[in-house]
């Protein structure tokens, strides 16, 4: 019941935070993150429950059983893992949008519904029920781009809405095939994965399961919706679209294929390696040649979850570790530099590299912390995402040496954007004298520091996460090959 | 001890970088200070008292993850021990003398604060450093190598406003990660085929390794080799050795103290530190080594060309550093460590003191730098002109030939040139040039500075004077260094190879058998407490050809090598006589570089004191080799053209055709043209409000959910 909770407090939170606005000043931000705040107290009494095994919690009700749904949560270490990101970040982005007056009801709404659906796909196991998930997650991140973004908000939300939807058709088409090999009809993962499914039908299936997946991730060439989507996308948003959603991508690889295709994972995944490879090498290059700080981080998350890409495909312990923790990583540093550059253009006006410049000396602790996280984009031994790029670098030296040579020159080329970012923002002198850059305030330090102490914790003392994680790495070797 | 050691300098990093606000700027600045102060007297303590034995702390676990198991850790032993004396006393005197050198900066209006943040920063480096020295394993080794990329970056590009160095700051970074590259390829490839990170491990897999062979890029490798010479280009990045030096010369850039520690005395020596480390895998990798002396001598006499022709004070004695790093590396390559440990041991003394020296010279002159407008200084400022001047007897290598008795830089530059005669002529004649090059461009200096007229701007001479006490006390310490450190430490490092061999801890069978010769296989084995389950011991990859043809069909048996720990800091195969056979060097090779050093000496005489009119007209008469050695060989060009540019137009290429046209283009024709039409057909509900598209989709997911809870109850 308790995992019903971490669905369904967000989402009960969010209609709260539609109405409760005119009762009190700021009432609709309290209440979503008091709602947030609840699930994420469920959700560490649940971890503190002493379970064996791998699945900390499991629950089942009835939907429609003559259909065969179920709504099946279950929750391992992966899973718990995401749910606390989804959890902090949904907070962290009530928190960073304080400050936005528009529509606010509804706004704090789509934020907490944003975090109810994902948390719907981190704890699904019918596959109907995911699928649901999947496609209600889309919905509150397109209103969040399309009222509350910047600049061409509207095409950019309708380019997010299209990609994302036309890729979960692939989804949902498997898995109503899916559905119908049960006898009877069902969706539950668990019965599925014990059903024999010929070769080619398999490789159909997972055809239909990895679109969605390599497109929420994403990986190029199916990224084409992110940049826009993330450059116009109000700061919240962005610090979602980055540690929410593209996570879910990461995770549906990272469980499904393994779950149910492990013959057909067997056969495409050098072409995941190779596509992996190339994304890594592709989105690393495209930010070295951004202008836009918000559109350079995007890139920089395309190199980053084609790195998780290959670590899934690369199928061994290492690289399903290292996939695993740099999902952690990455929702901690890419959210901190969404996070850092909404400051930025809160204070400037612009995002402009070739305008930014001096914040050294005018906003000290604002320099501080971009340094912190854009050593985290680099993976600097220490950071969290060091150790899931060390991780999956390990594991490629296993399967292939020639794709674990490309993921490094991917964090060769990682030096040039991070720097050039560096230099133009933090260091050079002031180019834009008529408006001043304060620094960061008390309410953009809290998640700053939140979020730094979880990237430096989980490098300096990974076992706390490894640990954590082991078990969902262990089955997703153990039923792959 | 070695853990206090290690974290009094990260506190001081800590307090000064986020409480001054506090505590306020000068307090910060003091605490810092006195942390390192305290460390680099805990590390002389350990120098003098340490038994040679290897001793691990653990502080903390790190990584668990399947076989790979790694601390953070702490391994003392002598070559840790020289380390960390080298880095802590020059950081501690380094931090001593900022307090001079960054009182007043014109870089920053006076209600500005920049001290605490670079005493911050240096103490952060200093930190960042001991990981790497202290590193009992090769990842919390990683660790330290780019935190000091970084603190590197921060210092090089602290006058942050400067579009030079800025631009530096970058590309030190950029180069080192190149470098990286290979170090990382290296730790991976030994972590693959040993299955274990922890330096005992990888030492014990030395004859292993050089037993397997694997295919990496298409082709067959000696593992040994390969992995020799992908760490060896690590090195190349941090110590700024030919192909990847280019970074080194625009770091100086940065605040002069931080060149003095970084890119003088510790960062960049930690490639030969590595090299060093790393003696029981090249021992096994000959070809590796080959690569590290041809690169190494090569540096050194490429280096000194440069040098030549310089006229930035801090840039001479840039071009100087890399140099003598390349002495270092041939020290390493033919297989003497404890030399190329010796010479980096000495170097970081008259090194650090030359730089300060010149920081000196450079505060005295109102933050001129050009060697052109300086002349005549060494009345102004007799104190800093004494330290330069032992600076440059140090460096140069005056002593009494074919005696012991000499400034620092005398006996370990000959020794490395002794060793070099023995393992590559090549080697030993670059090095001898670069011998006589070094002389004449460091006396170049002193001439240009300190004596002749005044030039250049009167108003800066004329208000020229003498530094402060704390930026002379450093001067005075760094003297002693460059003076005595050669004749106290020659006998430990290279002059008696028995009493080398127990000060690093050596097992002394080994010399036994090293001085032995043919002998050397029948003791080791017996020896070995398990002869057929470790070789290692034997370390003689051709007495014991079965176990370790074993071992190339499944490289992770290494577990059983791990039995036999390679004893001692240093590890000197059987097969390795160059330290004995440079002690029987014939006269001529002894006293060659003395003769150099003396023609270089003449030579600037001539040039800079008797007759100031030469030089200008050499360089008239031989102007393209001028400016081929004024402008560096030409590599920042060479690499700005092949890498540089061509990256940016690959970078900008793929955005606006590959991503903007192509893909997006592409899906976006097919999805935005598709799919309004669609809408149109069906429903005629294009209402221009997306808010509607998103609630039919809603609605659309509604519908379907509950068509599904009916159907379902209906059956």
């Amino acid at each position: 019941m308790e995992l019903n909770a971490l669905v369904l407090l967000p989402f009960f939170g969010g209609v709260a935070a539609l109405f409760v606005g005119r009762l009190a000043r700021d009432a609709e931000r309290w209440v979503a993150i008091a709602a947030m705040a609840l699930a994420l107290l469920v959700l560490v009494l649940a971890l503190a429950d002493p379970s064996q095994g791998r699945w900390l919690a499991i629950s089942r009700s009835d939907w429609a059983p003559a259909l065969g749904v179920q709504i099946i949560f279950a929750m391992d270490g992966l899973s718990a893992a995401l749910l606390a990101i989804s959890l902090v970040l949904g907070i962290v982005s009530v928190i960073v949008s304080w400050k936005m007056t528009q529509y606010s009801g509804l706004l704090n709404a789509c934020l907490c519904w944003t975090v109810a659906a994902s948390n719907g796909v981190f704890l699904s196991f019918d596959l109907l029920v995911f699928a649901f998930f999947w496609e209600l997650m889309i919905v509150p991140a397109f209103l969040l781009i399309s009222i509350w973004g910047h600049g061409e908000r509207e095409a950019a939300a309708l380019k997010f809405l299209v990609f994302n939807a036309v890729a979960g058709l692939g989804l949902l088409a498997a898995v109503f095939y899916m559905g119908s090999l049960g006898e009877p009809v069902t969706f539950d993962a668990f019965v599925l994965a014990k059903v024999e499914i010929p070769h080619h039908v398999q490789v159909w299936l997972l055809l239909g399961f990895a679109l969605a997946f390599l497109v929420k991730l994403p990986v190029p060439p199916l990224h084409a919706w992110l940049p826009d989507a993330h450059t116009q996308a109000p700061t919240a948003g962005s610090i979602l679209l980055a540690g929410l959603l593209l996570k879910t991508g990461a995770y549906g690889l990272f469980r499904f294929p393994a779950m149910l295709f492990p013959e057909a994972l067997v056969t495409l995944s050098p072409y995941g390696l190779a596509l992996g490879a190339f994304g890594s090498i592709y989105g690393a290059l495209l930010a070295c040649g951004q202008t836009d700080a918000k559109r350079l981080v995007a890139y920089t998350s395309v190199a980053h979850m084609s790195i998780v890409l290959m670590g899934i495909a690369g199928g061994v312990y290492f690289s399903m570790m290292g996939a695993a923790v740099e999902m952690v990583a990455h929702a901690f540093s890419a959210s901190a530099l969404f996070l850092l550059i909404g400051a930025l253009y809160d204070r400037m006006g612009t995002r402009d590299l070739r305008q930014l410049g001096g914040l050294q000396q005018s906003a000290p602790r604002f320099a501080a912390a971009f340094a912190l996280f854009f050593s985290a984009a680099l993976a600097m031994p220490g950071t969290a995402n060091f150790l899931g790029e060390a991780l999956v670098i390990t594991g490629m030296f296993q399967v292939n040496w020639l794709f674990a040579s490309i993921t490094l020159v991917s964090l060769v080329i990682s030096v040039v954007y991070a720097t050039r970012l560096f230099k133009r923002v933090v260091f050079g002198k002031t180019r834009r004298t008529e408006v001043v850059m304060t620094d960061l305030t008390l309410r953009e330090m809290g998640p700053i520091v939140l979020l730094a102490i979880c990237t430096l914790l989980f490098g300096m003392l990974p076992q706390l996460l490894m640990g954590v994680l082991e078990p969902a790495v262990g089955a997703a070797l153990v039923t792959g090959r | 001890m070695a853990t206090i050691l290690l974290l009094a300098p990260l506190l001081g990093a800590l307090i000064c970088g986020f409480g001054w606000r506090l505590i306020g700027e000068r307090a910060g600045q003091v605490i810092a200070t006195a942390l390192v102060f305290l460390s680099a007297f805990l590390s002389w303590i350990i120098f003098f008292s340490h038994d040679g034995v290897t001793e691990h702390v653990v502080l903390l676990r790190w990584i668990e993850s399947g076989s790979l198991s790694t601390d953070w850790g702490i391994r003392l032993d002598r070559l840790t021990a020289i380390m960390l004396v080298v880095v802590n006393s020059v950081s501690a005197l380094v931090h001593l003398y900022s307090f001079g050198y960054m009182a007043h900066d014109d870089n920053w209006t006076h209600h500005e604060h920049y001290k605490a943040r670079f005493f911050a920063y240096l103490s952060f480096f200093t930190f960042a450093m001991l990981m790497l020295v202290t590193s009992d394993n090769l990842v919390q080794m990683f660790f330290g190598w780019e935190c000091v990329g970084v603190a590197s970056y921060l210092l090089i590009g602290f006058y942050y406003r400067k579009p030079s160095a800025n631009a530096a700051a970058m590309k030190a970074f950029v180069v080192n990660r190149v470098g990286d590259f290979g170090f990382a390829l290296g730790i991976f490839a030994l972590f693959f085929l040993v299955d274990s990170i922890r330096l005992d491990d990888v030492f014990a897999a030395g004859p292993m390794l050089a037993e397997t062979n694997l295919t990496f890029l298409w082709t067959e490798w000696n593992a040994a080799n390969l992995i020799g010479v992908l760490l060896f280009i690590g090195a190349m990045g941090k110590s700024a050795q030919l192909g990847l030096h280019t970074w080194l010369p625009d770091a100086m850039e940065g605040p002069t103290p931080v060149s003095a520690l970084i890119h003088a005395a510790t960062m960049v020596t930690a490639g030969v530190f590595l090299v060093c480390r790393m003696s029981p895998l090249y021992e096994y990798a000959p070809d590796a080594q080959t690569m590290i002396v041809v690169v190494g001598a090569t540096t050194a006499f490429f280096a000194a060309t440069v040098g030549l022709v310089q006229n930035d004070i801090k840039r001479v004695i840039a071009y100087s550093t890399c140099s003598q790093l390349g002495y270092m590396f041939v020290a390493a390559g033919v297989g003497v460590y404890s030399v190329a440990m010796f010479h980096l041991f000495t170097h970081a003394f008259f090194k650090a003191m030359l730089f300060l020296g010149a920081g000196s010279v450079i505060h005295a002159m109102h933050h001129e730098q050009d060697m052109r407008n300086y002349g005549g200084l060494r009345h102004k400022i007799p104190l800093t002109f004494a330290a330069m001047l032992i600076g440059t007897l140090a460096i140069t290598g005056v002593g009494i030939p074919l005696t012991h008795i000499g400034f620092a830089g005398f006996l370990s530059k000959d020794a490395v040139i002794e060793s070099a005669w023995v393992g590559s002529t090549y080697a030993f004649w670059m090095l001898v040039i670069a011998a006589f090059m070094t002389s004449f461009y460091s006396w170049r200096l002193m001439f240009l500075t300190f004596f002749g007229k005044p030039r250049g701007d009167h108003h800066a001479h004329d208000h020229a004077h003498e530094s402060p006490k704390v930026m002379l006390i450093p001067l005075g310490v760094l003297a002693l260094g460059a003076i005595f450190s050669g004749m106290v430490w020659y006998n430990s490092f290279f002059g008696d190879e028995a009493k080398m061999r127990s000060w690093f801890g050596m097992p002394a069978a080994a010399e036994h058998q090293a001085e032995a010769g043919a002998e050397h296989g029948a003791e080791a084995v017996a020896e070995a407490p398990d002869a057929a389950e470790a070789p290692a011991v034997a370390d003689t990859a051709t007495e014991a050809p079965t176990v370790a043809d074993a071992a190339t069909e499944a490289p992770a048996e290494a577990e059983h090598h791990a039995a036999a720990p390679v004893q001692g800091a240093l590890f000197i195969g059987p097969e390795n006589h160059v330290i004995h056979a440079a002690h029987e060097a014939p006269v001529w090779v002894k006293v060659s570089p003395f003769v150099a050093m003396v023609l270089g000496l003449a030579l600037a005489y001539q040039f800079y004191i008797r007759n100031p009119s030469l030089p200008g007209r050499l360089a008239a008469n031989q102007r393209p080799l001028y400016l081929f050695f004024l402008n560096k060989w030409y590599f920042d060009e060479l690499y700005d053209v092949v890498f540089v540019r061509s990256a940016k137009w690959l970078g900008r290429f793929l955005w606006k055709r590959g991503d903007g046209n192509v893909i997006d283009g592409t899906i976006n024709g097919l999805a935005l043209g598709f799919i309004p039409m669609l809408t149109r057909l069906t429903g005629r509900a294009q209402s221009g409000y997306i808010f509607h598209y998103a609630f039919a989709m809603f609605l659309g997911i509604a519908i379907l959910i509950t068509w599904m809870t009916l159907s379902g109850g209906a059956h």
